[in-house]
């Protein structure tokens, strides 16, 4: 864990994610609450999260290409990824939004440190 | 027409949707459910796309109806620049905001799942959209899309399902294509959750001819026409056929009209045919044919009427030409606007291209009267039974019209069959037959009227010559073997002449003898009148005679009694003598 948090540091990643939600739905809060605690485990300060209820703003659905609600789009780093669901499965999310591939020797460790986190 | 359809079909409780694409209203009988999805399948490349985007251009411009165009396969730009050729122009209806198109990007195998999720974010969009331009048509192309970039089919069926009911209670009326698949109508087989109404598209090649099809497979709560109806994408837009109507409503008109030539009308009742009927002149090759239609053609212009020449193995020229051998000349008619030629080969393009161009000139240049020379070589290109339907499909565009449709057909060979090839004699109004009749060596034309509906008709064979003041019928003569033709009917017709003039000669001696015995009889009366007169005379001679006799006796006496009263007188004598 301390490892991570050095290296994560040492490499200075920015993570822009924003998570596009519809409304205050069971569903919506669940990917909200899910996104958070995995930021603050994983990426700690090094992120920022922009919710956006398409409820509310029709045009960002529109504008971004949103099919489903949740979704979380990785804006930053470059290449967009999309993860669609309540985020119930953290491993799968940091696998998509491309976390492990960041750490250079170290990644087969990182995975199976996330993989016990995911799984606890 | 449409009118009472409609009426009929909001009686029934159903409303429908006008589409405004040929034909295709006509087989909805009104048009798509109103307020309903209707699904829209087929394979790749049969013009789902198109026919989905005619549905909202047409709505737009001739209903006034906004729609949504929700494309998952093709971007805004993309589909603009596809119908373009159509003569649909988006960019200019998105600007008046009648069109809205937005483009569903799918990601193939980029999206991550993980938990539940829903499809709001489509429902959104889409609600966007309508309320945006005030929709009343929606098109959702293809959203069976969908699948390939999620993978949970659970939570997408329930979402499907979900926006099916959302659409319904939007009162939109929505087209959903999908494509077909796996012996299945969609892939996914959505039309579980499109119940209302289901097209079925069809494109494939047959003998080297692509042919589009369109099927209305289902559609709950109203008839609708059952079979497949070929469709062709046109310069302006889809033209799906039948082009006319399905029902046998057509009025029959009594005028009648002439062949133009009068021998012929005289075998049909003297008259010619009805308006509005269908002809069909069958016969082999070189007996006459097109030489009849010719005459049609001449007796409409010289009616004043407009006409109509679809040739398939002359062109215009060479049926000029042709045509002024036998004393007809087309020219002046074309010249004057009266005579519109149509000359194609049939193998240039498929059945459906004709029948639309048919259908077209039909419309734009409104023929009274219509030649089709010949009808047969459409087998070119297609079977009998597609022939068959489209000459149905014809008949049934003249009809409608009230125009006259002479339909030449060419037999093979010379056979004798009573049977048209391409099948279509039970169709027609009257159907005149013409043969080669082989006797003596020779070869000369016949012709007779096989059938001819609502009138008296001939029903002899006829020789039929081609001259240089055009065709002639001349009257038959039936000997012993049968019709005489030719050199036979010559030889028959220098033996009557003979006799007529045997019969001539003895009528004249007869006269002859019956004006001497008359002479014989006038001069024996004179004769004796003669005789009678010298009687009479000396008769009337002898009686004058005793009349002046007796008158001379009275004077005398008169004279003698005079004398005797004057000597009464002088010695008062007695009375009287």
């Amino acid at each position: 864990m301390k490892k991570t948090r050095r290296l994560a540091r040492k490499e200075r990643l920015r993570w822009e994610l924003r998570l596009y939600i519809a409304d205050s739905s069971p569903r919506s809060k669940l990917a909200v609450g899910n996104l958070r605690r995995l930021c603050e485990q994983h990426l700690k300060t090094q992120y920022r999260i922009t919710i956006v209820d398409i409820v509310r703003q029709p045009s960002m659905a529109c504008a971004h290409n949103i099919l489903a609600t949740p979704t979380l789009v990785r804006v930053l780093p470059p290449k967009d990824t999309t993860v669609v669901g309540t985020l119930a499965d953290t491993r799968k999310v940091l696998q998509a939004l491309g976390v492990q591939v960041e750490g250079e020797k170290g990644a087969a460790a990182l995975e199976l440190g996330f993989a016990h986190i995911g799984h606890a | 027409m449409a009118r009472p359809q409609r009426k009929a079909a909001e009686k029934r409780g159903i409303a429908k949707c006008r589409t405004g694409i040929t034909g295709l209203d006509q087989i909805m009988e009104g048009g798509l459910p109103k307020g309903r999805p209707t699904l829209l399948c087929g394979g790749a490349g049969c013009g789902k796309t198109i026919l989905a985007m005619e549905f909202l251009v047409r709505g737009a411009r001739e209903f006034n109806e906004a729609g949504v165009f929700m494309a998952f396969e093709e971007t805004g730009k993309e589909l603009g620049e596809n119908v373009a050729s159509l003569g649909f122009d988006l960019p200019s209806l998105i600007s008046h905001k009648k069109l809205f198109v937005d483009h569903v990007r799918v990601e193939r195998s980029e999206i991550e799942e993980t938990g539940e999720y829903d499809l709001e974010g489509l429902f959104i969009r889409l609600e966007a959209a309508i309320r945006r331009v005030g929709a009343k048509r929606v098109v959702l192309d293809t959203i069976e899309s969908l699948f390939s970039s999620f993978s949970n089919t659970n939570i997408l069926r329930a979402e499907l399902r979900r926006l099916f009911q959302w659409l319904k209670s939007k009162g939109v009326t929505v087209v959903i294509t999908a494509e077909t698949g796996d012996g299945k109508l969609t892939r996914q087989g959505i039309e579980e959750y499109v119940a209302d109404c289901v097209i079925l598209l069809d494109h494939r090649v047959e003998e080297q001819n692509s042919i589009r099809h369109l099927r209305v497979v289902k559609y709950r709560g109203t008839t609708h026409g059952t079979s497949e109806y070929p469709f062709l994408i046109g310069v302006s837009g889809i033209s799906v056929l039948p082009l006319s109507s399905l029902k046998l409503d057509h009025e029959a008109s009594t005028q009648r009209i002439s062949s133009g030539i009068p021998q012929l009308d005289a075998m049909l009742g003297g008259k010619g045919f009805y308006r509005g009927t269908s002809i069909l002149i069958t016969g082999a090759a070189g007996t006459g044919k097109s030489s009849m239609a010719a005459h049609f053609v001449q007796a409409a212009c010289q009616r004043g009427e407009r006409a109509l020449y679809m040739a398939s193995e002359q062109s215009r020229s060479e049926v000029i030409r042709n045509m002024r051998s036998i004393g007809i000349d087309l020219e002046p008619w074309v010249e004057q606007g009266l005579l519109q030629f149509y000359a194609n080969r049939p193998g240039s393009f498929g059945l459906e291209k004709h029948l639309v161009t048919i259908h077209d000139l039909a419309t734009a240049f409104n023929p009274r009267v219509v030649v089709i020379d010949p009808v047969t070589n459409f087998l070119a290109v297609g079977n009998d039974l597609e022939v068959k339907s489209m000459v149905t499909r014809l008949i049934d565009v003249f009809k409608s019209r009230h125009t006259t449709a002479m339909f030449t057909s060419l037999t093979a060979g010379d056979s004798t069959a009573e049977s048209s090839e391409v099948g279509v004699s039970s169709l027609m109004d009257a159907w005149l037959l013409l043969r080669n009749l082989e006797s003596n060596g020779e070869r000369n034309r016949g012709l007779y009227v096989l059938k001819a509906r609502g009138m008296a008709h001939s029903n002899q064979i006829r020789e039929f010559l081609l001259t240089d003041r055009g065709v002639r019928l001349v009257d038959a003569y039936i000997g012993p073997s049968g019709l005489l033709t030719g050199s036979a009917r010559i030889a028959q017709d220098i033996r009557e002449q003979a006799q007529a003039a045997a019969r001539k000669q003895q009528l004249a001696r007869k006269n002859l003898e019956l004006k001497q015995k008359r002479q014989t009889l006038e001069s024996q009366i004179a004769k004796m009148r003669a005789d009678f007169e010298m009687e009479e005379n000396s008769v009337l001679r002898d009686v004058e005679d005793l009349e002046l006799a007796e008158k001379d006796a009275t004077l005398v006496r008169t004279a003698m009694g005079r004398s005797r009263q004057a000597e009464l007188a002088r010695s008062h004598g007695n009375g009287r003598a």
